[in-house]
């Protein structure tokens, strides 16, 4: 395999540790909502890596496409699938520090240390 | 001329129903509406499971959505297979959330049906998760199943823990799910077929031709990685604590033993796809980190003042207890996790509710505030102190049969000390129960809490009378005889065998899905009213009796060293700190990846 094939999954990689990364060291809510849509996004990457070939058109069967090699639509369908989720785990969170800011005029998580012990 | 049998359509359908109307703004003004209706939603989903139950049992079925059957014993569909087991859960979570929707009638907050909405939703996404038998529709519905646990744990929105908690199990466990759908992808790029059915047949004959894909070993482990956060499995366990203590008394309830079992599950599909090598050290690593979520679970529980968390705790240790029989990988391990999971399921949901009767009267779940208060929650003591003592595994109750039968597998395995550690497991979330017992009736207080502190407690219900509601006693007294009563159900033993050793079956399930062909399986009966078993578990009782009777007592002036470096470590680890928890699940995924690469390579 050239660096060319390797470079989707290598970028799935990055994205996976970059976002893990800024969860993880995150100080405040909002950029810990977008590393976590950057942990997503790797994840349709991947989909969208898994269901390539080499010299693969998109997905779309109609008369004239006959007789040429298509992507995989499973999981490309499986990519929207997760980015509906995706949004809607999003929406929730954006949702969930909009009340925390309300609540406590911090959007720090380390300032949210309440139940500890 | 394709026949469907629309129950499993039915049980996702129904409660997604319900849950729709529940909230129809036209007959909102209604008294009770959204009550009437979310019980013949409960109450419709809960028949249906319970007739469909036997024959499931005996003879599984699958239904292909759409009629799509498979063409050439390729799978192209989306398939709902009714075996015993999924179809045990889903009559286990309709029973319970009909009892929670009783229990709110009992002046909980419903904040005009989105109480009840979001408990049907839970519902739909258990149901569908536990009938999927595909990769893809497990993915949606545990997803599913996982932002109704946020919006849940959010639900007492003014109260101060609430929120910081929702947030914190809401990144975590989607960090979960992200890292279930890679392993899900990997899986499907190996083997073109997302069914699991299929690719069960493609890792077999890739396991007889002697190939280890590495991908694969990656795969499997970021699958279970990503399950285990959703089952709350050391070390992605902290951000469920701070949800259990955070949510309604019966949601958090539902939560332990519904929904985490509900991951477990989906760890124990898993495995039966896998093939070895990788599954023999999958389910090894799978029994360490068990076993370490029972102690951990257990530990922290007898240190929490706080009863939700302390209940939290327990359903954590609970269930490394349960993923021990996934591990050990014998029928009767597995019958052990499946007695396990019906006995715990009850007895959990009637100790929270139990709790949350005590926070509707007395307005506190302090055990420090509450010393002495035991003449207004008689009831709610009564249950208490009983399940305290079903915790440590008295008989008759489910959990002590799930012990009895861990036990057998375990010494036939040769892995005796297992069962070493689940006995102290169960002791020591006995003696946390029991422990809260003492100090509301003998009235100890607990004094100052040095290592913790857990901000959360607003009251959940509308009005405080000077008599507890109605539902707020029948219901935890009900269930709590529901789970000491489990051996008197017909045929359980033979039941569950039957049911464990086709699970655990993966030619079976092959034959059932592509072929439509059943295997023969016959039941058989364990010997679980053994005086050996029952003379083990009457010591938990007693040693848990005397640790909660001890940790009552035990105040921090009078301590000569402080309760061991080792637990004041790990009180500190549950730090309340997001990024804490995060770096915790990136550990874990590390572990189980790492893990699996290391032993299948050597």
């Amino acid at each position: 395999m050239s660096l060319i094939d390797l470079l989707p999954y290598l970028v799935v990689v990055w994205l996976l540790v970059i976002g893990l990364y800024g969860v993880a060291t995150s100080h405040h809510l909002i950029h810990a909502i977008l590393s976590l849509s950057v942990v997503h996004s790797a994840v349709w990457v991947l989909l969208v890596a898994v269901g390539h070939q080499r010299g693969a058109t998109a997905p779309i069967l109609d008369a004239e496409s006959e007789g040429q090699v298509a992507a995989d639509p499973v999981a490309q369908a499986l990519a929207v699938t997760d980015i509906v989720v995706g949004a809607a785990v999003t929406a929730l969170l954006l949702a969930l520090a909009v009340q925390i800011e309300k609540r406590f005029e911090t959007v720090d998580p380390s300032e949210l240390r309440l139940m500890r012990g | 001329m394709v026949e469907l049998n629309p129950t499993p359509a039915l049980l996702i359908a129904v409660p997604l129903i319900g849950a729709a109307l529940g909230r129809l703004p036209i007959v909102a003004r209604a008294r009770r509406y959204e009550d009437v209706v979310a019980l013949v939603t409960c109450g419709i989903v809960t028949g249906l499971a319970v007739l469909a139950l036997p024959s499931a049992v005996t003879e599984p079925s699958v239904h292909w959505v759409g009629g799509w059957e498979p063409m050439d014993g390729v799978a192209i569909g989306v398939p709902l297979v009714m075996d015993g087991v999924a179809v045990g859960i889903i009559a286990l979570a309709g029973l319970l959330t009909s009892s929670v929707v009783v229990y709110a009638m009992g002046d909980y907050e419903r904040l005009s049906g989105l109480f009840h909405v979001l408990t049907l939703l839970l519902l739909a996404a258990v149901n569908g998760f536990v009938l999927a038998g595909d990769l893809l529709s497990m993915f949606v519905f545990i997803e599913l199943l996982g932002i109704t646990t946020y919006a849940l744990t959010a639900y007492k929105v003014d109260d101060v823990g609430s929120v910081p908690a929702a947030f914190a199990i809401a990144v975590t466990s989607t960090i979960g799910a992200v890292v279930f759908l890679t392993g899900v992808t990997l899986i499907y790029g190996v083997v073109g077929t997302p069914n699991l059915a299929g690719a069960s047949g493609w890792l077999a004959e890739l396991g007889v031709a002697g190939r280890t894909v590495p991908s694969l070993v990656v795969a499997a482990g970021l699958l279970v990685a990503g399950l285990s956060a959703k089952a709350g499995l050391v070390p992605l366990h902290f951000a469920h604590a701070d949800s259990h203590a955070a949510a309604l008394a019966p949601h958090a309830g539902l939560f332990g033993a519904v929904t985490v079992p509900a991951g477990l599950y989906g760890i124990a599909r898993l495995m039966t796809a896998l093939v070895d090598p990788i599954a023999t050290h999958g389910r090894t690593l799978l029994l360490v980190v068990a076993v370490a979520t029972a102690l951990v679970g257990g530990a922290m529980a007898v240190c929490q003042r706080h009863l939700k968390r302390l209940l939290a705790f327990s359903s954590i240790s609970h269930l490394g207890i349960a993923a021990t029989g996934v591990g050990l990988a014998s029928p009767d391990a597995m019958t052990g996790t499946l007695l396990y999971v019906l006995g715990h399921g009850p007895l959990k949901l009637a100790l929270f509710l139990a709790v949350g009767a005590i926070l509707h009267r007395l307005g506190s779940v302090d055990v420090d505030e509450l010393a002495g208060r035991w003449r207004d929650v008689r009831s709610p003591i009564v249950v208490l102190a009983i399940g305290g003592v079903m915790l440590a595994g008295a008989p008759p109750g489910g959990l002590y049969l799930g012990k009895t039968a861990l036990d057998i597998a375990a010494s036939e395995a040769g892995r005796g000390w297992v069962m070493v550690v689940v006995y102290t497991a169960a002791v020591l979330t006995g003696a946390a129960v029991l422990r809260a017992v003492v100090h509301l009736v003998a009235g100890w207080p607990a004094g100052p809490d040095l290592h913790g502190e857990i901000v959360e407690g607003r009251r959940e219900t509308t009005l405080q009378g000077a008599r507890l509601p109605l539902p707020l006693v029948i219901v935890p007294s009900g269930l709590l005889a529901a789970s000491v009563a489990l051996p008197v159900v017909p045929d359980l033993i033979i039941g569950v065998t039957a049911t464990a050793q086709r699970f655990l079956d993966p030619g079976a399930y092959r034959s059932l899905v592509l072929d439509g062909q059943l295997a023969a399986v016959a039941g058989s009966s364990l010997d679980v009213f053994s005086w050996p078993g029952m003379g083990k578990s009457g010591l938990a009782v007693v040693a848990a009796a005397g640790l909660g009777v001890a940790a009552a007592h035990d105040r921090p002036a009078t301590r000569r060293t402080r309760a061991g470096t080792p637990l004041r470590l790990l009180r500190q680890a549950h730090s309340g700190h997001l990024g804490d928890y995060v770096m915790w699940a990136c550990v874990g995924v590390a572990v189980w990846c790492g893990g699996l690469v290391v032993a299948v390579a050597r």
